[in-house]
C-alpha cells in the first residue's frame, strides 16, 4: 500500500536506466492514476502532494519529467490569476535548480486562461483527459530518450 | 491599497487594485484593467501612480474620460471620485491616511491625572443645544429679516436631519415633501427623479395638502422641466403674469391663479431630479384678497437649498444600493468560483477513475479496474457531501428533533472516517460517555456537523507524526448540555484565524476544503440552540467542542427548542 499525501513517495525500484516521472499534485486521484498507469508501463514514478516536497524529492530522484499542478506554483500564490508564462518560468526555474546538468521537462496542469508557455514547459488545460496527459508524458519521455 | 471599483457597467462588482506604477484602462485584452464595454476604447485611459497620488489621464479615447461628469485630460484622483468611461462608472478609493500616530497625539488620561486640571463649568443637554434654532420667545424684539433667517435655518437643519438617516429613496422623498408642506402653503407637490435608464424625469413621490379637494392631475409643463434641468435653475411661475416663455395662461378669472415653484435637485455630480410644488388661489378669493401671491423669491431660495440637500441624500442612497448590489454580485461570483473549483476537482477525480477502469478493461486487469472503481466511488461521495452541505446552508431549516442516541451517531462518523484516517496515517479513536440516555435532536444534522469537524481534524493531522484524533461524547453533570468533543494533535490554528474560519468559503485546507464544512456545522448547532467552541494551540493541536442543550425525549414537543431549562434525563 502506498502512503499518499505524505512527504512523497517513490515506487518501483528498478535499474537506474529506467525513465522517471515526478507528479506533484494535491489531488490524490491524479497521483494515484498516474502512478498506476505509468508504473505498469515500466516508468519509475514518485509523487508528492506539496510543492516543497516535490522540489526536495526532485533533488534525490532526478526525474526526466515533472508533472506539476499550477495551483502549487509560486507565482499563483496570493494571486487569483497569473499569466501562464510567469507560472511556467517560475516552476521551471525551481525544478531546473534541482538538477542543473540535466533539468527535467515540465508539464503544467492548470486553468490559467491566457498566455502560452514560455520555455519548454508543456501546458495542459484543466479539466484534462488522463489519456492525453499520459500521452504527453510519454512523448516527452521519448524525446529525452532520443536526445 | 487604492482601487477602482466598477459600480455601473458590464463589469459591475469588479474591483481593480491599483498596485502598479502605470495601469491602462481599456477594452483590449492587454489592458491592465480590461473593461467589457463596447463604448470603451481599446486603450482608453491610464492611471499613473506617484507615491500615494494617482493621476488619471485620457489616452486619446474616442468618447472621452470623465471624473464626476466633467471631461478631463489629466487629473489627480481623490477618494470618492467617480470615473466614467464609456458606459462604465468606476469608483476610486484610496486607503485612509495613516492614523497610527493618533495615539501619540491624544491621551485619554485616568481620573487621578484629569481631576485637578479642569472642572465642569456648565452642562447642556442635547435638547437645549438644539434650541439654538427655536423661534424667539414671544415679545422679543427681532427684525423680520432675522426672524426669516432663523426660520430658514431651522428648515434647513430639519431637512438635514430628515435626509441623514434614510436609505430607502421613496421614504426619503416622502419626508422631503412633508417638510416642504409644513413650511410652505403649497397645495400639491411632487418629486421627479432622473430615471437611470431612460435619463427622463419620472415622478417618484406625490403629496397634496389635506383638505385640498381638487382631484385634478398635476400637469407640469415640459418646457419648465427642461428649463430647470438644463439651465440648472429654479423657477417660480404664475399664470397670472403672462410670460412668453411658459405656456400661455388660460382665463385666470375662470380657473384662479396657479403659482408653482420648480427647482432642480443638484447633487455632487449631476442633476438627479426636480421638485415641483404649486398652489391655486381660487378666483373668488383672489378678487377679495389683498395679497395675491403665495410664493415669493424667499421660497424659491429655500426650495433650491432643500432640493440640493435632498439630491445629496438621493445620490448617497443610490450609491449605497449600487454598492450593496455590487457586493452581492461579488459574493455570488466568489461562490460560483469556489463551487466550480470543487466540482472541477471532483470531475477530474471521476475522470481519473474512469480512465483506470478503461485501461483495466483493455488489459483485463482486475486490480486496475478495482482501483479505478474505488476512485469513482470516493468522488461520488465527495459530490454528495458537497450537495448536502450546500443544501444545509442554503435553506432555513427546522431541525428534525427525534429521539436519537448521540453515541451511536458519533460512533458511525468514526467508523465512516476510519479509511480516510488510515490513508493519512492518522489514528482515529472514539471515547463515548457511558450511558447517555436517548435525547431529542436532529440525528442527520448532527451526523453532518460531527463528520465535518472530524474530517477537518484528520486533515489537520496530515504530516504530523503520530497524528491522532479522539472523538468523545459527554453529558454535562447538570444534565443540561450535551457535548461532542473532537480533539486532535495536529497543526493547530492561530488565534486570529479561529473566528475567520467559520466564514463561508474560507478554507485553510487549500484545494481540499470547500469552505462550507465549518459554517454548515455551526449552523446546525445554532439550530439546536447550541454552538461550536474552539480551543487551539499552534503546533499542539485543537479541540472542537460541539455543544447544545439536552432535550429530554419526554419534554413537551411544544417547548421552545432553544430552551436551556428543558428537563434533562437522569443519566
Amino acid at each position: 500500500m502506498l502512503a499518499y499525501g505524505g512527504a512523497g513517495n517513490v515506487q518501483s525500484q528498478q535499474d537506474t536506466n529506467t525513465q522517471r516521472v515526478l507528479v506533484v499534485d494535491p489531488l490524490d486521484e491524479t497521483r494515484e492514476v498516474l502512478e498506476t498507469v505509468l508504473s505498469r508501463r515500466g516508468v519509475r514514478i514518485a509523487s508528492a502532494a506539496r510543492r516543497e516536497d516535490g522540489i526536495r524529492l526532485a533533488r534525490e530522484f532526478h526525474p526526466d519529467v515533472v508533472v506539476l499542478d499550477s495551483e502549487l506554483a509560486p507565482a499563483l500564490q496570493g494571486q487569483g490569476e497569473a499569466c501562464a508564462e510567469s507560472v511556467a518560468e517560475a516552476s521551471e526555474r525551481s525544478f531546473e535548480s534541482t538538477s542543473p546538468a540535466n533539468p527535467p521537462a515540465l508539464i503544467l496542469l492548470g486553468s490559467v486562461r491566457r498566455g502560452a508557455c514560455a520555455g519548454g514547459a508543456r501546458y495542459v488545460q484543466k479539466p484534462y483527459l488522463y489519456g492525453r496527459l499520459v500521452h504527453t508524458i510519454e512523448e516527452l519521455l521519448a524525446e529525452r530518450r532520443a536526445a | 491599497m487604492a482601487s477602482l471599483f466598477v459600480i455601473k457597467g458590464a463589469d459591475q462588482g469588479m474591483r481593480f487594485e491599483l498596485d502598479q506604477g502605470a495601469m491602462t484602462l481599456g477594452r483590449d485584452t492587454t489592458a491592465t484593467i480590461q473593461l467589457h464595454d463596447s463604448e470603451v476604447s481599446r486603450r482608453h485611459a491610464e492611471v499613473r501612480r506617484h507615491n500615494d497620488r494617482f493621476i488619471l489621464s485620457d489616452a486619446g479615447s474616442s468618447n472621452g474620460t470623465f471624473i464626476n461628469s466633467r471631461r478631463i485630460l489629466s487629473q489627480e484622483l481623490a477618494t470618492g471620485d467617480q470615473v466614467q468611461i464609456g458606459a462604465t462608472t468606476l469608483l476610486f478609493t484610496a486607503p485612509a491616511e495613516e492614523r497610527d500616530d493618533l495615539a501619540t497625539k491624544i491621551d485619554i488620561v485616568g481620573p487621578l491625572l484629569a481631576e485637578h486640571e479642569s472642572q465642569i463649568v456648565r452642562t447642556m443637554s442635547q435638547e437645549e443645544g438644539s434650541s439654538i434654532l427655536a423661534p424667539p420667545l414671544l415679545g422679543t424684539d427681532e427684525s423680520p429679516w432675522i426672524a426669516r433667517a432663523r426660520s430658514n435655518l431651522q428648515v434647513m437643519y430639519r431637512t438635514a436631519l430628515a435626509v441623514s438617516h434614510t436609505l430607502d429613496i421613496d421614504q426619503l422623498l416622502a419626508r422631503i415633501l412633508d417638510l416642504i408642506f409644513e413650511w410652505v402653503e403649497a397645495s400639491r407637490g411632487c418629486i421627479m427623479l432622473v430615471d437611470p435608464h431612460t435619463k427622463e424625469l419620472t415622478p417618484r413621490a406625490h403629496r397634496t395638502r389635506k383638505g385640498d379637494t381638487s382631484r385634478e392631475k398635476i400637469s407640469i409643463s415640459r418646457t419648465i422641466l427642461d428649463y430647470v434641468r438644463q439651465r440648472n435653475e429654479g423657477v417660480l411661475t404664475s399664470n397670472a403674469r403672462e410670460d412668453e416663455r411658459w405656456d400661455s395662461a388660460r382665463s385666470i378669472l375662470h380657473t384662479g391663479v396657479r403659482e408653482a415653484i420648480c427647482v432642480p435637485m443638484q447633487g455632487r455630480y449631476d442633476v438627479v431630479g426636480a421638485i415641483y410644488i404649486d398652489t391655486t388661489i381660487p378666483a373668488d378669493r383672489m378678487l377679495a384678497a389683498t395679497r395675491t401671491k403665495t410664493f415669493r423669491e424667499e421660497h424659491l431660495k429655500l426650495m433650491i437649498a432643500i432640493a440640493h440637500q435632498a439630491a445629496l441624500a438621493v445620490e448617497d442612497t443610490s450609491y449605497y444600493s449600487a454598492m450593496v448590489q455590487a457586493e452581492r454580485l461579488a459574493a455570488v461570483g466568489q461562490m460560483i468560483a469556489t463551487l466550480s473549483h470543487h466540482i472541477k476537482n471532483i470531475l477530474q477525480g471521476i475522470s481519473g477513475g474512469s480512465y483506470l477502469i478503461e485501461e483495466g478493461l483493455k488489459e483485463n486487469e482486475r486490480d486496475v479496474i478495482a482501483k479505478g472503481w474505488d476512485i469513482v466511488q470516493k468522488n461520488q461521495q465527495k459530490i454528495s457531501h458537497l450537495v448536502m452541505d450546500m443544501l444545509t446552508f442554503s435553506k432555513e431549516r427546522e431541525p428534525d428533533l427525534v429521539p436519537s442516541d448521540i453515541n451511536a451517531i458519533a460512533a458511525d462518523v468514526v467508523e465512516l472516517m476510519q479509511v480516510r484516517a488510515a490513508d493519512l496515517g492518522v489514528e482515529l479513536a472514539f471515547k463515548p460517555a457511558e450511558a447517555i440516555a436517548t435525547l431529542r435532536f436532529d440525528p442527520d444534522g448532527l451526523h453532518r456537523a460531527i463528520l465535518n469537524v472530524v474530517t477537518n481534524a484528520i486533515d489537520a493531522c496530515d504530516c504530523v507524526e503520530n497524528g491522532c484524533v479522539v472523538v468523545s461524547t459527554e453529558l454535562d453533570p447538570s444534565g443540561e448540555t450535551v457535548r461532542v468533543v473532537v480533539a486532535d494533535n495536529g497543526r493547530g490554528i492561530p488565534a486570529e484565524d479561529i473566528d475567520k474560519m467559520f466564514g463561508l468559503f474560507v478554507s485553510r485546507k487549500g484545494g481540499r476544503g470547500t469552505g462550507l464544512g465549518l459554517p454548515v456545522s455551526k449552523k446546525i448547532l445554532r439550530e439546536h440552540g447550541g454552538d461550536i467552541r474552539v480551543e487551539s494551540e499552534v503546533g499542539r493541536g485543537s479541540r472542537f467542542i460541539l455543544e447544545w442543550p439536552a432535550l429530554a425525549v419526554d419534554a413537551s414537543i411544544t417547548a421552545p427548542r432553544e430552551d436551556d431549562q428543558a428537563d434533562a434525563p437522569v443519566a
